[in-house]
Formats: structure tokens, C-alpha cells, sequence
């Protein structure tokens, strides 16, 4: 990738990448504090949200000590148990409203051809359409987990900080799913319910609210497909010692496996469907 | 020939519009998705919740049943969920109307004709109820099939309880179409609104949990009556009028809201047109 300066120079291809991503970022940056009150709301929303499975958890567990837990997995605190599922689930809803949904916006707006005749790989964008989004969840989940722990009485185990490498497997594999699901937009075009129905799928079958045994059995061998579910398990069996669903060295492999094969399989899904989408002329169509 | 005029400016539009909705609404293959998978999908992850709370025998199901007077979590779930969305459907489709057709762009188009302007929230509440009813009673079929809704009650009686909502339902969401006539952006308070209502009427865990505060403002909503009224049909049996005081009150409040709704549709609307607010987002 090349392209050039101000001063008509031709800058290093690395050098325009960043660029790029620089300038996707800032624009989503601009964008989100421009209306004070979604910013506001993108704080007190999660909170509010949660109410309803909060007083259905204490309803069960009235100090946040569920002997149904205990039967389940070998651990009664469910105040320990859940905010580790709740944020994967946080990443996982990021991933498919702003990686995948971030060309149906484009659409909606009018500004996908526009943004599509720039001289910048798709990828970059795509990967730039994601960055703001990340750095947002990362404030936000922090900021929200800080509200849980006084509001609430959650927890996240301290030793969840060693465990946090984790994240990184993880993240590549959200990402490879997320720019697939992004070529599925411009397949289907209209993306709100997919990407409100997959995302809630995935969350719902990788039990990030409940211990994936609950499961009816074809729903577990479903669940234990997806790599999604390995790290959420190998997090809570390593952080709450609790049993794990398989051997852990056998879900490490499955997610090391996963982080590899999702971003290669997604870019090339992308690139594909991408390909077809300018030869066919349909990018416009709504 | 007064009559005919009232067919005219309010009844005929009122059927057109939801006509319209429809056709727009079923034109897309995601509404098979949005109306038949998700009332299905949709209570997993409370029912899965509450299974990992309650344990595999049941071991952790004390506290809930002594809160909700009954150990079937499962139905009470299935159903808090279900009405939780028929109601937030209702929300987006109806109270939001007006909005949709101002980002579609055929708000002022709608707006200059002929025709009762009240005629289009009804017409767009008529659409979403009748997208909606279908999907419910197709997902508590599905329930009670797989084994996971202990179905005492008769289907019958649940759709004739469904229908004791109606008036309220319509009434707020003309008080909703209101709000969104005169600040335009209203996305963010059927967020809040869709919460509110889920808390204090306690569709999704029992409302016993609640400081008695919120507990007696809760009883006030007459949605808190309907859910009642479903469960109680759904989980004990029994026929609506066995319940002729929550029948009584969800139907009065209902009238009274909807006349309530088209005063202040009404209001607003000349309010709107005096102060040039029609046009714009």
C-alpha cells in the first residue's frame, strides 16, 4: 500500500496503513463525542440493562451464593461466576454491532461507495472501524465492572490478571468472525437482524451467563464446538478452580488452533464476497 | 354522511396504514427471522440462567419459589420473556411509527393528507399487534411442546387474556407516537422505557424481590396486572373472569389511557404545526 503526503511524496506502505487507521479511529472518535448523550447513555445503558438479570439472580442466590451453582460446576459464588462471562459477552456484542455492522452504518448513511473509492485496502478499513470500538469496551467494561462490584457486589477474581493473556487468542478470534460477518452484510444487506440474532446466539450458546453443562446435550456439542465457549471455560476453571468442560490442555489447543485458522478464513471470506460484490455492481443496493 | 366522513378520514386510513406496514414488514426475509426464530430463541438465555441458579435437581429453587410462589421457574421465564418482547416489539413498530417514516422520508408526505393524523399510530399499532400476536402464541406452542411450559391453562384463555392489554398498550403507545412527534429522536427512551417496564412489573424474575416501594409502583402499572394474569392462566389454569379485578382494571386504565393518548396526540399536533416543528429531524 502507497500513497502520498501533503508534500507529494510517496509514503512507506506501513506508514499509510497507520495513517489510515489513524483516520478511521479519529473519525469514530469524533463521531462519539459529538452526541453527549449516547456517550452518556453508553455508561448508563449496560448498568440499567442488567437490573432485570440481577434481581433474577438474587431471586435465586439472595447473597450471591447459588447452591445450584455449586451442584453445577463446584463453586456457589455466582458473584464470582458471571461478570467473567459477562465481559466476553461484552467483546463478543462489540465485535458483531461494529466490525460487522460498521459497512451497514456505511450503507445507511450513504457514504460505503464513497468510502470504498478511497485508495486504502478494505481490510485496513474494516480493522480501523473496529480499533475505536475496542478502546471504547475497554474503558466502558472497566468503568461498568468498577459500578457492578459497589452497586451490585460482583467480583472478578484477582487472579484473572494472570490469566488476561487469554484475551489475545480471543480477541483474534472475534476479529476473524467479525470481518467473515462483515461480508455477509454485503451479501444479505440487511444486517440488523443477523447481526442482533448472531451475536445473541453466540453469547446465548457459549454460556457467558451460565455454566455451559446446563445445556441440553445437542446444544453442549454445539457449545463445545465453538472456541468461544474453551476460553470462557478455561477462565473460570483457572481463575475459580472450578471443573473444567474438557481437558485444558485440550481447550488451549482448540483456541491457539482457533486464533490461527478465524482471521485467515475471515479475510479470505471477506475478500471474496468483496470481489464478487464489485464485479456484480450491488454494493449501492440497499 | 357524518359516518361515511369518519370511515373516510380515520377508519379507512387506519386499515391502509396497516396494510402498509405489513406488506413493508413482510417484504424482508429477516422478518421471519425477527417474528418466528426470536420468540423462540429469545427466553434460552433467562431459562439457561435460571437452570444454572436452581441446579440439575433443583437444589438452588428454594428462594425463588418462596418469591414467586411457584418452583416452575421455567414457565414463569418463558412467559415474563415472551410478553417482555411483544411489548417491546409494540414499542419499536407503533410508538416509533412516526419516527420510521421521518428517516424513510415519507413523514411529511403522510403527514399533509387528508386524513386523521391519529389514523397513523393506530394504523402502525394495528400492523405491529397483528405481526406480533401470531409469533407469541406460535413460540408458547413451542414451548409446551418441547416439555419446558407446563401448559395448565387453555390457549384460549391466554389469547383472550393477550387481548385485555390491548387498549392500554394502544393508549401508551399514542402517548409514545406524542413524544416522538415533538422531540423526533426517541430510540433511546424505549430503551430505558422497555427496563423500566421489565423492573417494575417484573417480567423476568418475581416481583416479591423488589424493595416495597418499587413494588407498589409496580402494582400501579397495568402491564404488572396482564403478566399476572398470563402466568397465573398459564402456570394454575383458570379462565381471565376468575379474575375480574385485574380484568376490570386492565381494560379501565386502558380506555382511560387511550382517550388519555389522543388528547395529547391531538394537543401535540396542533403544537407542532403552530410552531413549524413538523419538518426536521
Amino acid at each position: 500500500m502507497r500513497s502520498i503526503d501533503d508534500d507529494g511524496r510517496y509514503r512507506s506502505s506501513a506508514a499509510a496503513m497507520f495513517g489510515a487507521l489513524r483516520a478511521v479511529f479519529v473519525k469514530n472518535a469524533l463521531e462519539f463525542i459529538r452526541y453527549p448523550v449516547n456517550l452518556a447513555f453508553s455508561l448508563v445503558l449496560p448498568v440499567i440493562w442488567f437490573l432485570p438479570i440481577y434481581f433474577l439472580i438474587v431471586s435465586f442466590a439472595p447473597a450471591g451464593q447459588s447452591i445450584g451453582l455449586d451442584a453445577w460446576v463446584g463453586t456457589s459464588s455466582f458473584f464470582e461466576y458471571l461478570p467473567i462471562g459477562l465481559i466476553v459477552g461484552y467483546v463478543i456484542m462489540t465485535v458483531f454491532w461494529n466490525l460487522g455492522f460498521a459497512l451497514k452504518r456505511l450503507m445507511d448513511i450513504g457514504m460505503l461507495e464513497t468510502i470504498w473509492a478511497c485508495p486504502v485496502p478494505r481490510m485496513v478499513y474494516i480493522i480501523g472501524e473496529s480499533l475505536f470500538s475496542m478502546a471504547r469496551l475497554t474503558v466502558e467494561v472497566v468503568i461498568v465492572l468498577l459500578v457492578y462490584r459497589y452497586l451490585y457486589g460482583f467480583t472478578l477474581p484477582a487472579t484473572i490478571v494472570a490469566n488476561l493473556f487469554l484475551f489475545v487468542p480471543f480477541l483474534l478470534i472475534m476479529y476473524g468472525l467479525g470481518i467473515g460477518f462483515a461480508s455477509l452484510v454485503l451479501l444479505l444487506k440487511d444486517a440488523n437482524t443477523l447481526v442482533d440474532t448472531s451475536s445473541f446466539l453466540v453469547s446465548g450458546l457459549t454460556g457467558t451467563q451460565n455454566p455451559p453443562q446446563v445445556f441440553p446435550r445437542f446444544l453442549l456439542a454445539i457449545s463445545v464446538g465453538i472456541p468461544i465457549t474453551h476460553v470462557i471455560d478455561l477462565l473460570r476453571s483457572r481463575t475459580l478452580g472450578i471443573e473444567p468442560l474438557i481437558d485444558p490442555s485440550m481447550q488451549m489447543a482448540i483456541v491457539a488452533a482457533s486464533a490461527l485458522l478465524f482471521p485467515v478464513a475471515g479475510v479470505i471470506i471477506f475478500m471474496a464476497v468483496e470481489r464478487r460484490s464489485r464485479r456484480l455492481g450491488n454494493l449501492h443496493v440497499h | 354522511m357524518q359516518s361515511h366522513s369518519w370511515y373516510r378520514r380515520f377508519i379507512h386510513p387506519v386499515f391502509s396504514v396497516a396494510w402498509r406496514d405489513i406488506r413493508i414488514t413482510t417484504r424482508y426475509k429477516s422478518w421471519f427471522v425477527a417474528s418466528f426464530i426470536w420468540p423462540i430463541i429469545f427466553p434460552f438465555s433467562l431459562i439457561f440462567l435460571g437452570q444454572g441458579l436452581a441446579g440439575p435437581d433443583g437444589e438452588g429453587v428454594e428462594s425463588f419459589t418462596a418469591l414467586a410462589g411457584t418452583s416452575d421457574y421455567s414457565s414463569f421465564l418463558i412467559v415474563g420473556s415472551l410478553v417482555w418482547m411483544f411489548v417491546n416489539i409494540n414499542l419499536w413498530m407503533g410508538g416509533l411509527s412516526l419516527m420510521t417514516d421521518r428517516t424513510r422520508g415519507t413523514f411529511d408526505t403522510h403527514w399533509t393528507m387528508p386524513v386523521s393524523k391519529l389514523a397513523l399510530v393506530v394504523g402502525a399499532t394495528l400492523a405491529s399487534l397483528a405481526l406480533n400476536f401470531v409469533p407469541m402464541v406460535v413460540a408458547i406452542g413451542f414451548y409446551a411442546a418441547i416439555g419446558w411450559l407446563e401448559m395448565t391453562g387453555s390457549i384460549v384463555q391466554v389469547i383472550l387474556a393477550i387481548l385485555t392489554v390491548v387498549p392500554f398498550l394502544l393508549g401508551f403507545l399514542l402517548c409514545f407516537a406524542a413524544l416522538t412527534v415533538r422531540f423526533r429522536e426517541a430510540g433511546i427512551l424505549v430503551q430505558v422505557l422497555r427496563t423500566v417496564f421489565s423492573i417494575l412489573c417484573g417480567l423476568q424474575f418475581p416481583l416479591a424481590v423488589l424493595p416495597p416501594v418499587l413494588q407498589s409502583i409496580g402494582a400501579a402499572i397495568p402491564l404488572t396486572h396482564f403478566i399476572d394474569l398470563v402466568r397465573t392462566i398459564v402456570i394454575h389454569g383458570g379462565a381471565v373472569f376468575d379474575h375480574a379485578a385485574s380484568v376490570a382494571y386492565l381494560l379501565g386504565s386502558g380506555i382511560a389511557l387511550s382517550a388519555l393518548g389522543a388528547i395529547a396526540f391531538e394537543l401535540v399536533r396542533r403544537s407542532v404545526r403552530s410552531s413549524g416543528l413538523v419538518t426536521g429531524y
